[in-house]
């Protein structure tokens, strides 16, 4: 560690030893019909490879020698500008790029600008641009990014229709899902058929597979930075949408034009409503619905100073003829403030709110009824800085503390009569503070270097109970109780990220990586996918954090007409994971992290795209071949097994086709081969009844996977000052019908009503979720 | 298109969506064969009887034979006073002490098994009774999850101690009911101490004889039926658990479950 730190500063040093007098130029990049900024922006000299990208908030910074420039501005879908400048003193230059669509005859639908792969240094990083997510097929024709992000290499669905996924052999609760720069603990609505994200409120998306900037920590596996639209500064305008399951509408307008904007996003799904007309009565009753709210502000107070504010409220109601009930959702807040120090470095200061909680009640009779609550959330503050030193060198550092606050359960009787009585599980929290510090580093022009240091710091503070064991690990022999803030424990991790990227020529490039990431939440998950009552569990006495060593290698090619190609390959090495006993008991469950065995895990794994990025067709092939396996003492004999989530082969095919001017059309085809799975390897009989014997962990494979979905939208006719324009979007999810397994089981032979057959022997019964599912969605934009 | 005809076209592709949602069907699918482990099930009780316990063995998951019997194993019930009792093969798995026997609460007891070379040992211990003080019933409409009938409601006094754990069983007309759930089990974990009155998940008609049966079981018979239920219930939805074998207190690899429990009955007719 000291010697990776004297090399950094020994970087540092050569890096900044010739230092001369220069200028700079720092502004924002801004859509000029909207005046939303724009993320990602390239600004370069003319015939030159120097230059700059735009920030999150649209922010960038060039440092260049006295003289004369002519400086470029472009971005995805947007007409390149030029403007010729006299780089005599410090200059402030906002870009307003207008979107190409409005000119072009035939709008060329570019996912990415032309030379943007090569040119990216970044290595295992997938961007989605949100125009690509609204025209594939989606499921109920809900536009879902979580589960366009899945068509990429490395990065597999946890199930059929859902929105988990796993990134390079990782665990769905190993990805750091961050919402406008305040994590998600659950993303998704409806057990997971769908993701929380309302893509009408979504700006940018980002997925970081490996090479992860020192800036963010706390997960495993992967980076999704999800940033938020900010809302039209010019004028008022709405839009919104009409489809098979929900609606969604749209409000966004200046506060002081050109100042300032708030955007307002609102989603609900109404299949519940058609319940009301149901014969029978009690289905009636029933409620089973989920809805989303999205809020933005920012208000620019003055040159240096823009501040933000962003709000995230969604929730999932269920509820079962007044006798069951199930809620659960999250609530996430920002406010965040950017200010310059002077044209060279640019600050964000951020305060964040993420509470994620669920409820469940049962309401038999006057005597039988309780409420479950549970939930965990976070405070937090941070702050991150840039320098722009010049053009070849970019420094990044800042500092984070959160405050976790768990709430693992309470049960409280809804009656006086109850015969339950209330009861609280010991709350738990933890203060994660982390430090760190990067440098961007384009060593010659051919050689671009970001490495840097993350460092993290875990304490387990009361209010708080814990409890100390015998040596087999069960028995209490002593129950410690600790007062509000109390030290308890203190978990600590240094976390070097390294990436290199070689320009081999003006279309090929070669990137390496290496990073460790540590995490210190656990999520505690027993079923076969993400679900709302899954708990996290904060590192603490017994539960170690987890961290995990990743080098990846790829090799990138740009051809003409907007053909690239590229090819990764990565070994991972993951530490101190967890996995739970046989037979655990986990809702309720105070002492949770007796049910904990650890071990550890490794993947790798290659990742082949192909992807044509311009011109009518557009699209791409994605292939993984991949391999993860887990060892732990006291599962599977102590053999290393392949973990659920194992898959050897995933394939995805998008194709995006503009037919005319205004229709287009797009396929997708997925084929997965089977997940491992636990089969039984005999039965045996007790008190009467035939039950499996199961002799080793996910030993079996499922079937494989295959689906097709096409969709196909009809855009308004083009009208100069038309004021209000709808297009009609109509898809068919699993077009081919296929019966695709979602469960394999394994039971006694039932007649037709349901019930065992006496001595009728066992079967196996393959469960298959959506069969072909038509939808159509009108969307509307004023 | 017009409101109306937008309207019909969204319900129709709703309907559809969820006639088409959601299928079975019976397919097949090679299994391995494992070896052969030996299967108990044994529960001894404060009854005055003969201790008994059934040995069975593993098969093929997919065998139409009923389960193979152990007719050739030795098999010893030893208390922690010393008490040894021989259990001799009787038929269909089943060995039983020669004498009438009765479990007495506190008391630990070792199950022995001699068979093939191997030993085979399980341990567990006489918990204290749950007393019903009374059964009661009443008429119940149907509701969304239980059709109409009588209902059973039980009332006694849990034990005050926590940690206690009880199972039930209802007799119908002298027959073991198993539907709707085939193991019914209670802690006492939300309601130490409490005066329980609670209604049983059964359903009766009218004239039928009752019978409910509590065993007052030990946390690791609990979790074993608890385990069994949960495992039966795997029905493919996203609530399952992962498949594993319920927690055994046999060594040696052998299956299944030896507890001791102590009983109380009650009985009624509905009429």
């Amino acid at each position: 560690m000291k010697l990776f730190i004297s090399t950094l500063l020994l970087f540092l040093i050569i890096s900044f030893g010739w230092a001369q007098q220069k200028y700079t130029i720092s502004g924002v990049v801004k859509d000029a019909k909207t005046g939303e900024e724009i993320i990602g922006a390239a600004i370069v000299i003319k015939g030159s490879s120097t230059g700059v990208a735009s920030n999150s908030y649209g922010f960038y910074s060039l440092t260049l020698d006295k003289g004369n420039y002519i400086l470029l501005c472009r971005s995805i879908g947007y007409q390149t500008k030029e403007l010729s400048i006299d780089l005599t003193k410090n200059i402030n230059l906002n870009f307003e790029i207008s979107d190409n669509s409005v000119e072009l005859k035939e709008v060329e639908i570019a996912a990415k600008s032309k030379d943007e792969t090569v040119q990216e240094k970044r290595i295992s990083v997938v961007s989605m641009d949100i125009g690509t997510v609204k025209s594939l097929p989606a499921m109920f024709g809900e536009v879902d990014i979580l589960k366009s992000i899945q068509l990429m290499p490395g990065i597999q669905s946890a199930g059929e229709g859902g929105s988990g996924f796993n990134v390079r052999g990782g665990a769905t609760d190993q990805n750091l899902i961050l919402l406008d720069e305040a994590p998600v603990y659950n993303a998704s609505h409806l057990m997971g058929f769908f993701s929380v994200f309302n893509s009408d409120a979504i700006k940018d998306i980002d997925v970081y597979k490996g090479g992860i900037p020192a800036k963010y920590g706390g997960r495993l596996s992967s980076l999704l930075d999800i940033r938020m639209r900010d809302g039209n500064s010019k004028k008022f305008s709405g839009s919104g949408g009409i489809g098979t399951i929900s609606s969604r509408l749209t409000l966004e307008g200046p506060i002081v034009k050109d100042k300032g904007s708030y955007l307002v996003s609102g989603r609900r799904t109404y299949a519940d409503q058609f319940l009301r007309f149901a014969k029978n009565k009690d289905l009636r009753k029933n409620k089973l619905y989920f809805y989303d709210v999205n809020l933005k502000a920012n208000y620019r107070i003055s040159e240096k100073d823009k501040v933000f504010l962003s709000g995230y409220f969604g929730r999932d109601v269920l509820e079962f003829n007044k006798l069951f009930g199930f809620d659960w959702g999250n609530a996430t807040g920002t406010f965040r403030w950017n200010h310059l120090y002077g044209p060279k470095l640019f600050s964000n200061i951020t305060a964040i709110f993420s509470d994620f909680s669920y409820g469940i009640s049962l309401d038999f009779s006057e005597t039988q009824n309780f409420k479950v609550t549970s939930g965990i959330r976070d405070y937090g503050l941070k702050a991150d800085y840039t320098y722009y030193a010049n053009p070849k060198n970019k420094i990044n550092f800042g500092a984070q503390s959160t405050y976790h606050f768990f709430q693992p359960g309470k049960v409280e009787p809804l009656q006086e009569t109850s015969i339950f009585t209330k009861s609280v599980m010991p709350t738990k929290s933890a203060l994660e503070t982390s430090g760190y510090i990067d440098h961007e580093w384009d060593i010659s022009g051919k050689f671009t270097l970001r490495y840097g240091l993350r460092y993290t710091n875990f304490d387990n503070v009361g209010t708080s109970t814990e409890y100390l064991y015998k040596s087999d690990n069960i028995t209490v022999t002593d129950t410690l109780k600790y007062k509000e803030w109390e030290h308890i424990k203190t978990h600590e991790g240094f976390e070097p990220r390294a990436a290199l990227s070689f320009a081999v020529s003006e279309n090929i490039s070669i990137k390496a990586s290496y990073d460790r990431t540590y995490q210190f939440l656990h999520q505690a998950s027993n079923s076969a996918t993400t679900l709302p009552t899954d708990i996290w569990i904060p590192s603490g006495l017994y539960v170690k954090p987890q961290y995990s060593d990743q080098g990846a290698i790829g090799y990138f090619h740009e051809f003409k007409k907007g053909w690239e190609a590229s090819v990764e390959s990565y070994y991972k090495l993951m530490h101190n994971q967890i996995d739970f006993k046989d037979n655990a008991s986990l809702f309720f469950n105070e002492r949770i992290d007796r049910e904990l065995l650890v071990g550890k895990g490794w993947s790798y794994g290659a990742e082949f795209l192909v992807r044509k990025n311009a011109g009518k067709t557009t699209g791409w092939l994605a292939y993984t071949w991949a391999k993860t396996f887990r060892q732990i003492e006291g599962i599977n004999s102590g053999d290393p097994y392949p973990v659920k989530n194992d898959r050897r082969h995933n394939i995805s095919i998008v194709l995006m086709q503009k037919i005319k001017e205004r229709y287009s059309l797009s396929a997708t085809w997925v084929y997965a081969s089977g997940n491992a799975v636990t089969f039984p390897s005999g039965s045996y009989e007790y008190e009467g009844s035939i039950i499996p014997y199961y002799a080793e962990r996910n030993g079996y494979r499922m079937p494989n996977y295959h689906r097709g979905d096409v969709s196909f939208t009809i855009d308004p006719k083009k009208k100069a000052d038309r004021k209000f324009e709808s297009s009609w979007n109509f898809s068919i999810y699993n077009v081919y019908n296929r019966e695709n397994a979602y469960a394999i089981v394994f039971r006694e032979k039932k007649d037709k009503n349901g019930d065992i057959i006496p001595n009728g022997g066992t079967e196996a019964v393959q469960i298959s979720l959506f069969k072909i599912i038509p939808s159509v969605t009108w969307n509307f934009k004023f | 298109m017009k409101k109306t005809t937008i309207a019909n076209l969204l319900f129709t592709i709703l309907f559809i969506s969820i006639l088409f949602s959601s299928c079975e069907k019976v397919i097949d699918i090679p299994l391995q064969q494992s070896d052969l482990k030996i299967v108990v099930e044994g529960t001894i009780i404060d009854k005055l009887q003969p201790f008994s316990i059934r040995i069975t063995a593993t098969q093929d998951f997919f065998s139409k034979e009923k389960a193979p019997v152990v007719t050739d194993a030795t098999v010893y019930i030893i208390d922690n006073t010393g008490i040894t009792d021989t259990l001799f093969y009787t038929t269909d798995g089943v060995y039983k002490t020669h004498t009438n026997r009765i479990a007495v609460v506190g008391r630990t007891y070792n199950l022995l098994i001699l068979r093939g070379g191997n030993t085979y040992t399980a341990q567990t211990e006489m918990q204290p009774k749950f007393k019903m003080d009374s059964l009661n019933y009443y008429y119940a409409e149907a509701n969304a999850f239980i059709p109409a009938g009588f209902k059973i409601i039980m009332s006694g006094q849990e034990p005050p101690e926590p940690g206690n754990f009880l199972r039930i069983i209802a007799l119908k007309n002298d027959s073991i009911i198993v539907d709707p759930f085939k193991y019914i089990v209670y802690d006492d974990v939300f309601v130490n101490g409490s005066y329980i009155v609670s209604e049983l998940p059964y359903n009766f008609q009218y004239n039928d004889s009752v019978q409910i049966v509590t065993l007052g079981i030990t946390k690791g018979y609990n979790n074993y039926l608890v385990a069994l239920s949960t495992q039966q219930s795997n029905s493919g939805s996203p609530f399952d658990s992962p498949p594993a074998n319920p927690p055994s207190n046999l060594s040696k690899g052998a299956i299944g479950y030896f507890t001791a429990a102590s009983v109380d009955t009650l009985a009624l007719r509905i009429q």
